[in-house]
């Protein structure tokens, strides 16, 4: 209820509602796009490439968009999902078992009730939907846990052009008006027709919480 | 005699090739949704490396409209996108409506070597599940562009979203390159990984617009490396060699 009444507090002095967009891996400029629909949107958003997972946990908690377009995790024994990785083997993951990838780690399980006003996450990423025994399921994690209005992850493998063809295509289509469940389902079929033909792991998209909303009026989410 | 069917043939290339106009356009719209109370509104003119496209609105949906065929080539309707969470159609029935669709919408389906290469369903949590249903012509061993896609809701048996792409292949069909050695020129786009699997197949693609090309389509999957997955997409000109793609897993 504080970050409520904080978010209202702070939409009513100045700020539009924050978007934040990450490239973590060869995917630019897809942070960038995703930056000019927010922006036309009304969201003050802004894109970063190779972020340190410190920055973009801190950044999530005053965001209404979060945006990430990266690695997802996949350990040696072939356990997977649950993380996406930041520059300098920074990651968020969802939580931990104790199985700790990379150097620095940040833990969406340690949120309070931080990101419950956030209206939209995407994690485009290998697995992001997977739930992994060892990290848990960030989706789930995001919405079911802390609350966050919608989130959408892959559970299945995605590859840098398919990735940056559908987020073209998404965040074109919601700055159009489509509800997030039309702009993600048609922004899939929009990456079929590419070359080469085929949703190479698209498809598998999964979408947490309300996912028949629009991102139009700009806004934060429900506490 | 020659230049009167070379002229004939001129001709006939120009109506063959000259565009439809948006009011053609939609009243082919009209007739696929084939319900007269829907609101049929233009939106833009797409380019893609298949082709150019009208695209309309119908409230419920999108329909991509070939600029030069005429033919309805995609369609969504988001009102059959709604999941009760049931699923009262099997694979089995929701193929049958699937294949029933295609056969309807689609000219020559039942005629044409078209090879069901993914019928499975996806889950998309709260946002429900869909079948979804994959056909692609098969020539000689070649995958051309010619391709059927249909989803159905799992609970209505309704049609999600639909595409049919239809072109007169006219690129050759015979590689120059070897599987083997597409498989090799693949595997060197991710020097640094320990290969465990790869798969390839021969798919005419349209790299450029209007310009086919018959291509080998490489998935190379790496052992992961920092906990990230290695490999990912290439495609090479099944002709030359030359790698027209690399595209990592992310």
């Amino acid at each position: 209820m504080a970050c409520c009444l904080l978010a209202i507090l702070t939409c009513s002095v100045s700020a539009l509602p924050a978007a934040n967009n990450f490239d973590c891996s060869d995917t630019t400029p897809t942070a960038y796009d995703a930056q000019v629909d927010q922006s036309s949107m009304g969201y003050d958003s802004s894109s970063s490439t190779n972020a340190y997972a410190s920055t973009a946990y801190n950044q999530f908690k005053s965001d209404a968009i979060f945006f990430f377009n990266g690695h997802g995790l996949f350990y040696d024994d072939s356990h997977k999902g649950g993380g996406i990785k930041f520059s300098s083997e920074s990651w968020i993951l969802a939580n931990t078992d104790g199985h700790n990838p990379g150097n620095y780690r940040k833990y969406i399980s340690n949120y309070g009730d931080d990101i419950d006003d956030v209206l939209l996450v995407v994690y485009l990423a290998c697995y992001s939907s997977h739930n992994n025994p060892y990290n848990g399921d960030l989706v789930k994690e995001t919405v079911t846990n802390k609350h966050a209005d919608i989130c959408i992850g892959f559970d299945g493998e995605i590859e840098v052009e398919n990735g940056k063809c559908w987020s073209e295509s998404f965040w074109d289509r919601v700055r159009n008006g489509e509800t997030v469940s039309d702009a993600t389902s048609n922004a899939k079929d929009d990456c079929y027709w590419q070359w080469p033909v085929g949703y190479h792991g698209i498809d598998t998209y999964e979408i947490s919480g309300s996912y028949n909303s629009c991102l139009t009026p700009a806004r934060y989410g429900a506490c | 005699m020659l230049c009167l069917i070379v002229t004939i043939s001129a001709v006939s290339a120009v109506i063959a090739t000259a565009p439809i106009g948006v009011d053609t356009a939609k009243e082919n719209v009209q007739v696929f949704v084939n319900d007269p109370s829907v609101n049929i509104q233009y939106q833009d003119t797409k380019c893609l490396n298949l082709g150019d496209y009208y695209t309309f609105s119908t409230g419920n949906g999108q329909l991509y409209v070939n600029v030069q065929t005429g033919m309805v080539e995609r369609a969504s309707f988001n009102d059959a996108r709604k999941s009760s969470g049931e699923v009262r159609f099997d694979n089995a029935r929701a193929k049958m409506v699937a294949r029933e669709y295609a056969k309807e919408k689609y000219s020559g389906f039942a005629d044409m070597n078209m090879k069901l290469i993914k019928s499975d369903s996806e889950n998309h949590g709260d946002a429900g599940s869909e079948y979804s249903f994959i056909w692609r012509e098969n020539v000689e061993g070649v995958l051309t562009p010619n391709t059927v896609v249909i989803n159905v809701n799992p609970a209505s048996g309704g049609i999600v979203s639909y595409i049919g792409i239809q072109r007169k292949i006219n690129c050759v069909l015979e590689p120059e390159l070897s599987e083997e050695d597409a498989l090799r020129i693949a595997e060197k786009q991710f020097p640094d990984i320990r290969a465990t699997e790869t798969t390839a197949e021969l798919s005419i693609e349209y790299t450029k617009p209007d310009l086919q090309s018959l291509t080998w389509v490489v998935t190379v999957k790496g052992k992961p490396e920092d906990h990230v997955l290695q490999g990912g997409l290439v495609v090479i000109d099944a002709l030359t060699g030359e790698v027209l793609m690399t595209s990592p897993y992310l």
